[in-house]
């Protein structure tokens, strides 16, 4: 029998999402985002600076980190010179030419969650010689393997083994010869004694471990900067590079071993050692070792912050993370010979776009609810003639996005006629402040469309599933291959269709963001709260779509600050930053002179859906700290009354109607 | 030879049936109905025990449930026991310092386990609690024989839609002391026992990333159709793992059968993928994760991964139903690992 891994699938080509699902085949499907996150950042990546890539689950992080290993880096090195042989049978000289190009070789640790957790209180400082030694044995990895290549002579690879052995003052080694002894020394003696311990632990004390047990000494430091500092000087093919010492998910670190990694890094300048870091969120300060000193960003290294850099290259007119998702997903239909053979190879025929003129019409479709809104709002202050006069002005059957600004404009006093004047020069492309009207606010008007009509608007279209998976590969992921699975159960085949039908691609879209929202409770600790938190703000959201002046449209950020919330407010606002349900956006102009710039927070637009909201970066929404607080951390009474206030103040009416003359005809 | 007769599995009131004495009685105090069934068994039949262990947690008992159960089995034990003690472990969710400072309370009282008749009770353990029990008892007591004791519910709620049945969110996803695995460096294989909880077989995965998924499903199930709810209930877990495609069933009263299961599964991944760390989640029924910690006490470098709630749910069970007993040997199962 097989075990059959999440491996990538000729009919279900977007369901592995993870960098563990494609093993050793992970460098053909990469899309390299490096260049990307340099552009926006300013950082490169395979520099030599020390990194920490700051990113939640389904980020890629994982994915860049495990990139820069020495097994992925000669892979792709062979692969992209027309070698496919494996690994193992190609010869020196293949190695050599990699080497030649590579300023370093990568060893790459992923922590899992509860791997050195029981080594808490007083067992904590067995971590650093365990983390070294876990080190050490991926590096040997690469020796033997360069070894075996004959690049290694014995008598370098005996000088190596004396030093390492030299670090090891207990147990008492002996018969350690070659690389693969010390490969075995590490797995069966030492690191299987730091187990026993670490499990008897469990029921005993630790004076009673130390006079059961002899705790190996290792001297770790030496190992990590003389130890790897030698090996560079002396195996010739690696002299002068780095040695990438990658360790990713370092969140599932207590402080105290978090702090280890840090010394490391801040100790490692004059070495032959790069620290590159991967984890889900980076606490404010990073206090190195036992001392209050701080590593420090520039100084001491690099922060990459994955879905704000993503998200960077997804804002204005840019289309460097549009174009990465693309690549991505038509990597994976162009390795499918399912699709590939039917001539499925771009995305956008499997998943195509729709305009918001061709949804609104779908909308409409003949019918007139939208102007029985507009006449019953009317009739507050104008006479059944008037309204059909306003009307006759304003109409425009071929597009009702047109007939909603136009309503718009009546309701911010606009007069009939100048309405009229504006929308027909802009129909012949002579208007520009029409137009700038139109692009600002069509979406929200096609929200409201919905609302008028009672429909759920829909989300389909690539274009769209990318801006809902907010610089978060995954999800674009998951909204695609929620898509075809859909598709597939209502019949979709590639002998008859090429594109999965909007419903069904909206109806996906629904899914996977309910099932996000369903997640939030996941967070440790704080997974009710904020899912609480996230419906407080969809909903203040949800109702300004709804505002018929249209202060500002889509609103989908807000502004607030933070500093003045209470420690658990706090903790709960960053356990869903954490977790990306909040994302940072870099801070507006204040809207008010002589104020100063507060921080700007956008909700995860993979909620979009949940809310039937907007899924751009678009309208601001001032939130002050109090109400903030009281959205977090109040009861449903305060939470109820802060929302009502939120939405009072960000839908100021009296800007509205200034100009009451402009509305005569 | 089959592994499951070398061991027993009865009806514990068929067996009382037959006067039985034990000299230890170990159990636990909870809010679930089902934590007095087997005193209340052992009195109408009358049966001897020489000394009661009564654990204790610290738990909120706003309604005085825990504390009315106490008082019912205390009741209970009282006519059939010679001595009773309760013993009040620090905290629920730290069971290595409870495990520690009971493993004290033996020592100052003098009470010597080995060579003698224990009967262990865990309907209502939390699973480390009873991990760690069994493996103080195998090997810092050098107990031979332990007789094991469960008692099934008569009725979940399952009409609480809610992910998390028999608890409240998650506080940290650690291994179970003393089940710690190995430190060195492979890909994993997660092994996932599911039961009722969805979100925590789904959140163990996420976290794990493990390369290979097997899922263990319990059936028989104890009452018909719980092993389609339990499937229900994992149904997010089971898509985005794909687990579907490696299932195995295993009997939900059975922890022999476990074992066999367990050890063919393990095998067969080790075939494949020798290098991989085994790690295990225990989310199904307690005897079926009494199989799994019997596997484990033999495989140290198995790591089985328990994810500890914010806090328990008090009234995720109705009632009692049938009481089971196991007689583990651990000679036995030396000899067959």
């Amino acid at each position: 029998m097989n075990f059959i891994s999440n491996k990538f699938e000729e009919k279900h080509p977007f369901d592995a999402v993870r960098a563990e699902d494609f093993g050793e085949d992970l460098f053909e499907f990469y899309e390299p985002l490096e260049q990307i996150v340099r552009n926006v950042s300013g950082v490169n990546i395979e520099g030599n600076r020390h990194i920490i890539i700051e990113g939640g689950r389904g980020t890629g992080k994982t994915m860049v980190l495990k990139h820069l290993e020495f097994n992925m880096q000669l892979k792709e090195f062979l692969y992209k010179n027309g070698n496919k042989k494996q690994i193992e049978n190609i010869n020196k000289e293949h190695i050599e030419n990699f080497l030649k190009n590579k300023k370093f070789i990568g060893t790459y640790i992923h922590i899992k969650s509860g791997d050195f957790d029981n080594l808490c209180n007083e067992l904590e400082s067995l971590f650093k010689p365990i983390l070294v030694l876990k080190i050490t044995y991926e590096l040997l990895k690469i020796l033997i393997f360069l070894k075996w290549k004959n690049l290694i002579e014995s008598k370098t690879e005996k000088m190596i083994v004396e030093k390492f052995v030299q670090q090891i003052k207990k147990p008492l080694i002996e018969n350690v010869d070659n690389f693969e002894d010390i490969e075995k020394l590490i797995n069966d003696k030492l690191l299987d004694s730091y187990n026993t311990i670490t499990n008897a632990y469990s029921t005993y004390r630790l004076n009673e471990i130390k006079k059961m047990f002899e705790m190996p000494i290792v001297l770790h430091r030496n190992i990590i900067f003389k130890l790897f500092d030698f090996i560079i000087s002396n195996v010739k093919c690696l002299n002068n590079k780095r040695i990438f010492i990658i360790i990713d998910e370092v969140e599932y670190l207590t402080e105290f071993q978090t702090r280890y990694i840090t010394q490391l890094i801040k100790d490692s300048d004059d070495t032959s050692i790069t620290f590159k870091v991967g984890t889900r969120c980076l606490p404010k300060t990073l206090k190195v070792g036992n001392t209050d000193e701080i590593l420090k960003e520039f100084d001491d290294y690099r922060k990459i912050v994955i879905t704000d850099a993503l998200n960077a290259a997804h804002s204005g007119t840019k289309s460097h993370y549009s174009n990465l998702i693309k690549n991505i997903l038509n990597k994976r239909l162009q390795k499918s010979s399912y699709f590939k053979g039917k001539r499925i190879c771009d995305i956008e025929q499997l998943i195509p776009n729709i305009s918001i003129e061709k949804e609104a019409r779908d909308i409409v479709s003949g019918g007139t609810k939208h102007w029985i809104k507009f006449k019953n709002e009317m009739t507050k202050s104008k006479t059944k003639r008037e309204i059909n006069s306003i009307i006759d002005h304003i109409k425009y059957d071929k597009n009702p996005l047109i007939e909603k600004l136009n309503m718009l404009l009546i309701y911010r006093g606009y007069s009939p006629k100048k309405i009229k004047k504006l929308y027909k020069d802009f129909l012949e492309d002579k208007n520009k402040e029409y137009k700038n009207l139109y692009n600002k606010n069509a979406f929200n008007l096609l929200i409201q469309l919905y609302h008028d009509y009672r429909k759920d608007k829909r989300y389909a279209g690539i274009d769209t599933y990318i801006y809902l998976s907010s610089g978060i590969t995954r999800i674009a992921l998951e909204l695609c291959g929620e898509a075809l699975n859909t598709a597939y159960v209502y019949g979709y085949k590639t002998e008859h269709e090429k594109s999965i039908d909007i419903q069904q691609q909206s109806y996906s879209a629904k899914k996977i963001s309910l099932k996000q929202y369903d997640g939030i409770t996941k967070i440790p600790k704080w997974g009710i709260k904020v899912q609480s938190f996230i419906n407080q703000i969809g909903t203040i959201f949800d109702e300004m779509h709804r505002d018929i002046y249209l202060v500002e449209p889509e609103p989908t950020h807000f502004e607030t600050d933070i500093s003045d919330l209470s420690d658990k407010a706090c903790n709960i606002f960053n356990a869903a930053l954490s977790y990306e349900y909040i994302q940072k956006k870099p801070s507006m102009k204040p809207k008010e002179k002589g104020k100063t710039k507060r921080e700007d927070f956008i909700i995860n637009r993979i909620f979009a859906p949940h809310f039937n909201i907007s899924y751009k970066i678009r309208g601001r929404t001032v939130i002050p700290s109090g109400e903030l607080e009281k959205l977090l951390i109040g009861n449903e009474e305060e939470k109820n009354k802060s929302r009502k206030n939120i939405i009072k103040m960000n839908t100021r009416r009296e800007r509205v109607l200034e100009d009451q003359s402009i509305l005569e005809i | 030879m089959k592994l499951y007769e070398n061991f027993s599995i009865k009806r514990f009131d068929k067996y009382l049936a037959d006067k039985r004495n034990w000299d230890f009685f170990i159990t636990c105090t909870s809010f679930e109905d089902r934590s007095i069934s087997v005193s209340k068994q052992l009195k109408s039949y009358s049966s001897k025990i020489e000394n009661t262990i009564i654990v204790n947690y610290p738990e909120h008992d706003n309604k005085n449930k825990k504390k009315n159960n106490t008082k019912k089995i205390i009741k209970n034990l009282n006519e059939v026991s010679r001595n009773l003690i309760i013993y009040d472990t620090k905290s629920v969710l730290e069971p290595s310092l409870g495990i520690k400072d009971f493993k004290e309370y033996i020592k100052k009282r003098s009470i010597e386990f080995k060579e003698k008749k224990i009967l262990l009770d865990i309907s209502v353990f939390t699973k480390p609690y009873f991990f760690l029990l069994l493996k103080i008892l195998k090997e810092d007591y050098n107990v031979n024989v332990v007789d094991i004791v469960y008692t099934e519910v008569l009725n979940y709620n399952t009409n609480d839609q809610r992910k998390d049945l028999f608890s409240i969110g998650i506080n940290r996803i650690e291994p179970i002391p003393g089940f710690n695995g190995s430190y060195q460096n492979a890909e994993e294989a997660l092994i996932t026992f599911i039961g009722f909880e969805g979100n925590r077989s789904l959140q163990i995965y996420q976290q794990i990333s493990p390369k290979i998924i097997v899922v263990v499903n319990g059936m028989p199930s104890f009452q018909p159709s719980w092993h389609i709810m339990s499937m229900k209930r994992n149904i997010e877990f089971l898509k985005e793992s794909k687990g579907y495609k490696n299932l195995f069933y295993t009997p939900t009263y059975d922890p022999f059968e476990t074992i066999r299961v367990l050890k063919k599964i393990i095998d067969l991944i080790i075939i494949e993928n020798p290098k991989l760390n085994i790690t295990i989640a225990p989310l199904s029924t307690k005897p079926i994760s009494l199989g799994i910690a019997l596997y484990s006490l033999y495989h140290k470098n198995i790591k089985v991964i328990y994810p500890y709630p914010i806090k328990y749910n008090t009234d995720s069970s109705k009632g009692e139903n049938k009481s089971w007993i196991y007689r583990i040997n651990f000679n036995t199962l030396q000899e067959i690992y």
